[in-house]
């Protein structure tokens, strides 16, 4: 019993309370429009604002193909750097290419380095989480001290040694973007994991025998997935600044493939820069709508998921 | 206390263990033989065969100068005993040599260090005065327009990429109206003073600054509020003390206690934040010198400014836990 009650990190008074998951989990059963949850996201006005932008950015790169009336790559020698016109909603690049068309193929390839960045991270984060978090000991103590060190380095610098050692790619991109944010989400459930353990549902379904993997499976991660969603979302957004900035230096997706970040790369020339904003200021304002319309969804689906955070 | 110091400074090393092992492993997975493409300077005479004919002279390793190489450079040893080897150079300030000029890391380094500083001290200062006076005006008119307002704009700074608000920045500010410098440190030609260099310095420290000013805003909200329902506040109020007391004595202090130990969290952060506006705005800073060296694959130099970057990181952290221990004994006994 004592070494129980070392690692509680919360005070109990805080446990008291109906735990932030379990009350969505509650929910969940009757359904999503009727839910708690729901109600609570729908009064979040930015919440609200958030998935609009998101969802119009989904519709718009899902449906490229119908959206936009050129190749993304195709090259049309006769209209080269043309300013934005009806043909060209938004100019044309150096060799011709639609740049419409280019921002628009080029969200699907920001989005997807950041949802598959994200559930990588995720997924790394949990096991090392709830690896240190339910077994503790020197496993525990070794996985905090590797946390710690994640912490220190600065991020973006080990981002670039990283994708240098790799060589840039599209998969190389979101695995070093995933191995080197994973710690976050470690701690995270790491500290979730140290509460849930001393609920009386974990005793009780220990103390009919059910073995530990089968505890962390059902009865454990089901509790966090409200956490883990909010952790993810609020990530997406991170992920998708990193891919810009690194795709801005060359080191991320690589041309003739778009991305946000390596269109924006083309104002990197001061002619480009000072006289044809057309090329690179509409995939900067693709970023920022789309980052912002991840942190409102985060911040609100945080609210949604957190009583203590309403009070 | 002292046990708290103590016990705080002995956690250190673990982590400055792992920190060296995940570097020295970074080195050795780098692709590529070191041999194959040095000549190191004080090479003997007798492992290079020089040919001369019409065209010049060119010279060529000899049968066995790889061997050589690699037991001059310590190549040749078990990998443990490359690591000790590796570390007694390191705390000699010994960081190798760039791979592409055959600059002493170190000294580079030292020149290097004062540009990036002076963008990141001057930004910290920026991101501290807009983020806690933004913060704590938005809790003290908590739900009022002006708290609308600063939510808005501190997710506007959260989510905008900082190398396009300065290219926008520059394009605007220095392109289209001409009052400011486009990039540099100071002007060509000019006096080198001091409104030359705060010329060059108002769009990169502005833009670094207002995107680190985010996490303030929310720190100094959330923790405002925070103590403003505290006990020792609501006893001030209830003996009369007008409300500027209460929040410059009481509330003020107590909420930004922690900030310390935030900014030294920071750290990382803010030199990360580095590369890309010194590559911007062409400042010949540690920033910049890491994205030179990722992009021509110049590893002592990545390695060599990351090491130093985790660890006055770790210094700076330590520092900033035993002052905080001390303004907050509460720490220390828990």
């Amino acid at each position: 019993m004592t070494k129980r009650t070392e690692i509680l990190e919360r005070p109990s008074s805080q446990r008291e309370q109906p735990s932030a998951s379990g009350d969505a989990a509650l929910t969940r059963r009757q359904g999503l429009f009727q839910s708690r949850a729901w109600k609570d996201y729908l009064r979040n006005r930015f919440g609200v604002l958030g998935a609009i932008m998101i969802g119009a950015l989904l519709v718009i790169t899902l449906a490229a193909p119908l959206v936009t009336s050129y190749e993304p790559s195709a090259t049309d020698a006769y209209n080269l750097v043309k300013p934005p016109s009806s043909e060209h909603w938004l100019g044309t690049d150096a060799i011709g290419r639609d740049m419409w068309s280019r921002v628009v193929y080029g969200g699907r390839i920001s989005l997807l380095v950041g949802a598959l960045g994200v559930i990588l991270q995720t997924v790394i984060g949990t096991i090392m989480g709830t690896i240190s978090g339910f077994f503790g000991g020197w496993v525990d103590n070794v996985i905090q001290r590797l946390v710690e060190v994640m912490q220190v380095f600065p991020d973006f610098m080990m981002l670039l040694i990283m994708v240098s050692l790799l060589g840039p790619s599209l998969v190389n991109l979101f695995i070093a973007i995933a191995l080197l944010n994973w710690h976050g989400v470690c701690r995270l459930i790491r500290g979730q994991i140290l509460t849930v353990r001393e609920e009386d549902y974990i005793l009780a379904a220990r103390s009919i025998g059910v073995d530990n993997r089968r505890i962390i499976l059902r009865h454990i991660l089901p509790n966090l997935s409200g956490i883990i969603l909010v952790s993810m979302v609020t990530s997406i957004g991170g992920f998708i600044l990193l891919e810009a900035s690194l795709s801005f230096v060359g080191l991320g997706v690589q041309p003739p493939t778009p991305s946000w970040g390596n269109l924006i790369f083309q104002a990197n020339n001061l002619v480009v820069l000072q006289i044809r904003p057309w090329l690179w200021i509409p995939p900067g304002l693709a970023v920022i709508l789309c980052v912002l319309g991840f942190n409102f969804i985060g911040d609100a689906l945080r609210d949604v998921f957190d009583p203590l955070r309403q009070q | 206390m002292t046990t708290y110091i103590i016990r705080r400074i002995w956690l250190i090393f673990p982590i400055l263990f792992i920190i060296t092992i995940v570097n020295f492993g970074l080195m050795h997975l780098a692709p590529g033989d070191p041999t194959q493409f040095m000549l190191p300077p004080d090479i003997a005479f007798e492992h290079i065969e020089i040919t001369i004919d019409g065209h010049g002279y060119k010279y060529e390793a000899k049968e066995g100068y790889e061997d050589y190489l690699k037991e001059k450079l310590g190549l040749d040893k078990p990998i443990h005993v490359q690591y000790l080897r590796w570390l007694w150079n390191l705390s000699q300030g010994n960081f190798g040599r760039s791979m592409i000029d055959q600059a002493d890391v170190f000294e580079e380094m030292v020149r290097r260090l004062p540009v990036t500083l002076r963008l990141t001290v001057t930004s910290l200062a920026v991101s501290l005065l807009v983020g806690l006076g933004l913060g704590i005006l938005s809790a003290l008119y908590q739900y009022s327009l002006f708290d609308v307002v600063t939510t808005v704009i501190s997710f506007l700074f959260l989510s905008l990429p900082g190398f396009f608000f300065l290219l926008l920045a520059i394009w605007v500010f220095a392109l289209k109206l001409n009052w400011l410098p486009a990039s540099g440190m100071y002007s060509v030609g000019g006096d080198r003073g001091l409104w030359d260099s705060l010329k060059h310095m108002i769009l990169p420290v502005t833009v670094l600054g207002l995107g680190g000013s985010a996490g303030f805003i929310r720190f100094a909200r959330t923790s405002m509020l925070e103590v403003m329902g505290e006990d020792y506040v609501r006893t001030a109020q209830a003996k009369g003390l007008p409300d500027r007391v209460v929040i410059m004595r009481h509330a003020f202090r107590n909420a930004l206690m922690p900030i310390v130990t935030i900014i030294s969290y920071r750290l990382p952060a803010l030199f990360a934040g580095s590369v890309l506006v010194e590559r911007l705005a062409n400042w010949p800073g540690i920033g910049r010198w890491v994205l030179d060296a990722a992009l021509s694959k110049d590893y002592p130099v990545m390695m060599a400014n990351v090491i130093v970057i985790a660890i006055l990181t770790l210094i700076a952290n330590l520092i900033a836990d035993i002052a905080y221990a001390f303004v907050d004994p509460r720490i220390a006994y828990n």
